[in-house]
């Protein structure tokens, strides 16, 4: 029996081709079908068919969640960038809950930004302001739509990948901040319109360069822990 | 350093003596209220009520001063706001025009104007306290089992649970990483360039989000070799059983939530009190 | 139920999916009903993965190809989910703030019964009950952050027996703990074997801390092979720990030095065991025949600390008149009870925390008014934990980050840079991502990125927690060798192995209070400091008692010295 942990061999009409799309190790094994294949791949029945799936929750993502949403109410609170504009500052905490999305799924990430900014604002102002928790968890639960196709995973994040995540979060952050947040301001507060588009209007813009630029950079540094030791050479 | 993350102390009041599950439903009731009227003489029937609930938890001056100070600065923010903003909003909402005063161009102030402002002041007010009581009266650990027992999955509602659980982890890890990069000689002023602002952020944020990573396979191995996740259902040594004192509050913001519904509905035939017309 | 066969590999094997070759070949063990085994072996023998497949985390979690067979209790395990597995077989793992999953003690140990939808009434009675039988009945409503590293595992062997399981998996369970409470360990889960009867598992590479209680048999792992499978006695007196890098009692290596052949029939499997008669006259002999005199080469002062006092509070006073003075070339340690003090003097030291008096000299200078930036040009420091500091992906860049914070010239830095890496013995991988790396040669990395400014004192937090001999040793070495260069090291740790054979001085704080400053023999030998800074006696302190040394002290000192100049060569 012999296995390879490479997608060479595929063309080998004697080689059975199966895909282990799961979380965190997408490797393709072949596996010749002399011999008793099944004996080496009966512990994974149950498994292989375990694709990602945007909607999955296992233990794993629940635990992701519950740290995710710590650091989220942390950075929320005490990591701000300052920014150009007196009395504004970039939340890093979005690029935090966009790298988050990116790994664990957009349930992880549309909860560790509701229970994270549920929870600051609690802490700090006594009770939640709805609106803008609602629509934080739906902007990170947007993030999330780019979990399925990465494959950061096995450290690959190219330039496709990083537009892909930027497309998706600047939609996130679009959809949540110019749509959610006002309407929901209008709705529960009776805030006047002008006023909440224009808040809206900012924070969309302040939280696109902020989970742009922090994401980004988090999935590049994350990509780059995942490379495998092989292609290393000393520097004599 | 505050490892605590809420100052939640067992006192013996009838408030901190009711369920999670009666509080996290009547602050839902309550709040939804006050959210939902914009009939001010509803809402100061609730925000004294408030008051009276907020004194019998026994909850201290100096334990909410911080918050306290900073929904001042937030509220006062958003009135300014709202009035550079829309200083014709009360105009619209209740369809006449009373003016007071002629400030310059297009603002004037007028008694809607007014009125809606404060009406909004009021609800605050109103719903801060609530808020206060909720966090400073019910044991977290509690939390997750009410969250589960108002009808929220367990797989959403214990994450909170965990989340307030490492969160103290959490923040011993960002201080001692913090300190550490500023050994090394980074500094979080406005002087630098916003790029390199990013940066210095970033010497803080990757070492504290790496070494968490690191953390949920423990975790999660931890939680699934005691067998969490395998039932539908699961149940809750911290959940309290009902008593008489629940179902007199349950009741008591329940007649609360009704009375202001009807009358938004079948009084006022809007959320909002006109006294204008 | 005696002697039945509860644990069963059968021409087992194992290969993770990510890895090229097998983490486990051709594994055969039997562990019968009610025995008390200690699987060790090196970091990377396989004695980990051994212990997922035990307990279902492999194929549950891990993926990979398993051939032959396993059977816990009557499952079969990949017959079997991990829940099934959870009923027979309880893990106690080593990250106990990990597996401490409650709000609350008494939720933590009722988490597997609300997973099996309990109801409350039958959690409350059966949480007491077990929890008494670990001690924490008292606890019941305390959070984590409020107990102990031994309290916190105590919780999670409540959180695994609450199942009554009939075999307990202990994974590394002495690897955060400190010496004294360690022992404590040991001895409760020999309380809980010997009043049980369950079958316990203990995997651990501290072999002279587990066999401080009785063992019936000892594994040794190495490369994915049992290599050997014997009784305490036998495993002592054979030359196999040697071979495969597990360090061996003290005692043994005593009796080896003073010239005694170990093998069974002195019976050296426990300190408690060993035939005393039998080896009386050897060391005694020993211990008169060495004679070393001690150099004591005082350097100028580098560091001098008078009438220190710190509070966060202004009320509670974390350190209470902290006196000490440092030379230059020494390397010291600093030890004492977890909340002793000891971080915080680490972080007053560094301008982390400013002292509320008292005053801090360096070369008679007072530093009170340098910034925490500036300071780090004089004294280091370097967390335990080697990612909480790494932010860079590259190992030039990482190590590089503090120049440029300081805005050197990119070729001063590419100067100063290349030589802490020289001496750090990374100069060959400079251009690799950090990911790459070892756990250790991390912890290299944060040295250089730390050495790279140039400090004349270097303060490391536990600096060989968690590692096991091959490691520790090398890491030692290395931090020996900076200071043979010339740089002042403290290090905080309640390594009692680490302060034996690498630092002639320890200061020990308890209690915010510094209760002994003297040569690291005098400190191990004093029961009192012993058990105010909650180490364990050394064994061979213990046996220089047994065979009524005279001064059992001095024999401490003689091990060390012999040890140090014979053996080591320094």
């Amino acid at each position: 029996m012999v296995c390879y942990l490479s997608n060479s061999n595929i063309n080998d009409k004697k080689n059975v081709v199966i895909d282990y799309n799961h979380y965190f190790d997408y490797t393709y094994m072949v596996v010749e079908v002399e011999e008793l294949v099944f004996e080496t791949i009966i512990i994974n029945t149950q498994r292989r068919k375990r694709m990602k799936k945007y909607f999955e929750v296992n233990t794993k993502t629940i635990v992701a969640t519950a740290l995710g949403a710590a650091l989220f109410t942390l950075l929320f609170m005490f990591v701000k960038v300052p920014s150009p504009i007196p009395e504004t500052s970039f939340q890093t905490a979005y690029g935090l809950s966009a790298f988050f999305a990116m790994l664990f799924g957009p349930i992880a990430g549309g909860l560790i930004a509701f229970i994270g900014h549920g929870l600051s604002d609690a802490l700090q102002y006594g009770s939640p302001w709805w609106s803008w928790v609602i629509a934080s968890g739906v902007a990170s639960f947007i993030f999330g739509f780019a979990f399925k196709t990465s494959k950061i995973e096995d450290g690959e994040f190219v330039l496709k990948d990083i537009i892909r995540f930027n497309i998706i979060q600047v939609v996130g952050n679009l959809v949540a901040w110019v749509v959610v947040a006002p309407v929901l301001d209008i709705l529960i507060y009776a805030e006047p319109v002008n006023l909440v588009f224009t808040q809206g209007i900012i924070a969309a813009v302040m939280n696109i360069i902020s989970a742009g630029v922090i994401g980004t950079l988090l999935l590049i540094a994350y990509s780059k822990t995942r490379v495998k030791k092989g292609s290393l050479n000393k520097n004599d | 350093m505050r490892t605590k993350l809420f100052s939640y102390n067992y006192l013996d009041t009838p408030i901190h003596k009711l369920s999670g599950l009666t509080k996290i439903l009547s602050f839902l009731l309550l709040t939804f209220a006050v959210m939902f009227s914009y009939d001010i003489r509803c809402i100061t029937g609730i925000m004294i009520f408030a008051f009276i609930i907020f004194k019998m938890a026994k909850i201290q001056w100096s334990q909410v001063k911080l918050m306290v100070v900073y929904v001042i600065v937030f509220v006062l923010t958003n009135a300014i706001i709202t009035y550079l903003f829309a200083p014709e909003h009360g105009v619209e909402l209740y369809g006449t025009r009373h003016e007071l005063i002629k400030i310059f161009g297009r603002y004037t102030m007028t008694l809607e104007q007014l009125f809606y402002q404060g009406t909004k002041l009021v609800k605050y007010a109103s719903v801060i306290p609530f808020g206060i009581i909720f966090l400073m009266t019910t044991n977290p650990s509690e939390f997750a089992a009410s969250l589960n027992k108002v009808g929220v999955h367990y797989k959403l509602a214990y994450p909170v649970s965990l989340t307030l659980r490492y969160f103290p982890d959490i923040q011993r890890n960002y201080q001692d990483i913090s300190l550490a990069q500023q050994a090394r000689g980074l500094e979080m002023s406005n002087k630098a360039s916003l790029k390199s602002r990013f940066k210095n952020a970033l010497m803080i944020i990757i070492p504290l989000i790496f070494s968490t990573i690191d953390r949920i396979d423990v975790i999660s191995n931890a939680m699934d070799l005691r067998g969490f996740g395998k039932g539908k259902k699961r149940t809750w040594y911290s959940g309290k059983k009902l008593a008489k004192i629940d179902y007199i509050a349950l009741g008591l913001s329940l007649l609360i939530f009704m009375i202001t519904i009807y009358v938004s509905i079948f009084i006022n035939h809007s959320r909002f009190y006109n006294p204008f017309i | 139920m005696k002697n039945k066969v509860v644990v069963k590999f059968k021409d087992f094997s194992f290969q993770y999916y990510s890895q090229a070759e097998p983490t486990l070949t051709d594994i055969n063990i039997d562990i019968k009903s009610g025995e008390k085994i200690l699987i060790v072996g090196p970091s990377g023998s396989g004695k980990s993965t051994l212990g997922h497949c035990l307990n279902g985390l492999i194929p549950f979690s891990y993926r990979g190809i398993m051939k032959g067979e396993l059977e816990v209790g009557s499952l079969v395990t990949k017959d079997h989910s991990i829940y099934d597995l959870s009923k027979v077989i309880g893990t106690v793992l080593q990250d106990s703030d990990g597996q401490f999953v409650g709000l609350t003690v008494g939720e933590d140990i009722a988490f597997a019964m609300e997973n099996d939808e309990t109801v409350s009434s039958i959690m409350h009675t059966r949480v007491k009950s077990v929890s008494e039988m670990v001690g924490m009945d008292q606890f019941l409503g305390s959070s984590p952050f409020e107990l102990s590293g031994g309290q916190k595992q105590r919780t999670a062997l409540a959180g695994v027996m609450i199942d009554d399981v009939d075999i307990i998996l202990f994974d590394e369970p002495l690897a955060n703990l400190d010496p004294a409470t360690g022992k404590r360990a040991i001895e409760i889960i020999d309380e809980i074997h010997q009043t049980t009867g369950k079958t316990v598992i203990i995997i651990e590479h501290r072999l002279e801390d587990v066999l401080h209680c009785h063992m019936d048999r000892i594994l040794l792992i190495n490369d994915g092979k049992v290599v050997a499978d014997m009784n305490p006695d036998e495993m002592v007196s054979s030359d196999l720990l040697i071979r495969y890098g597990i360090r061996e009692p003290l005692y043994a290596t005593a009796l080896k030095y003073s010239g005694v052949k170990i093998e069974s029939t002195i019976k050296p499997g426990h300190m408690s065991t060993l035939s005393l008669p039998l080896v009386k006259e050897s060391i005694l002999s020993w211990d008169a025949k060495v004679e070393y005199e001690i150099i004591d080469t005082k350097h100028e002062e580098i560091l001098s600390v008078k009438h220190l006092n710190f509070s966060y509070d202004g009320t509670r006073e974390i350190l209470k008149d902290i006196n000490f003075t440092i030379h230059k070339g020494e390397m010291i340690a600093v030890v004492g009870t977890n909340g002793a003090g000891k971080s915080t003097i680490a972080k007053v030291l560094c301008g982390f925390e400013k002292e509320t008096t008292g005053t801090i000299n360096y070369l008679g200078e007072s530093i009170a008014n340098l910034s925490i930036k500036e300071r780090a040009e004089i004294i280091g420091y370097v967390m335990q934990n080697p990612n909480q500091m790494i932010s860079k992906n590259l190992i030039y860049d990482e190590v590089a980050l503090g120049l440029r914070l300081r805005n050197i010239s990119e070729e001063a830095i590419k100067d100063k840079v290349e030589h802490a890496l020289k001496i750090c013995g990374l100069l060959p991988f400079m251009d690799w991502p950090i990911s790459a790396l070892s756990y250790g040669q991390r912890k290299r990395v944060t040295i250089a990125a730390i050495l790279v400014l140039d400090p004349k004192i270097l303060i490391l937090d536990e600096p060989t927690a968690g590692q096991d001999y091959k490691h520790y040793s090398e890491i030692m070495n290395f931090l020996e060798e900076i200071n043979e260069m010339g740089i002042t090291i403290i290090m905080i740790t309640h390594d009692m192995h680490l302060m034996l054979e690498y630092t002639k001085r320890a200061i020990v704080l308890s209690k915010g209070e510094i209760i002994a400053d003297a040569s690291t023999a005098e400190v191990m030998t004093d029961d009192l400091i012993i058990e105010a800074a909650n180490l364990k006696e050394t064994s061979l302190y213990t046996l220089a008692k047994a065979v009524n040394i005279k001064n059992p002290t001095s024999f401490v000192q003689h091990f060390i010295e012999y040890e140090r100049r014979e053996v080591r060569g320094r």
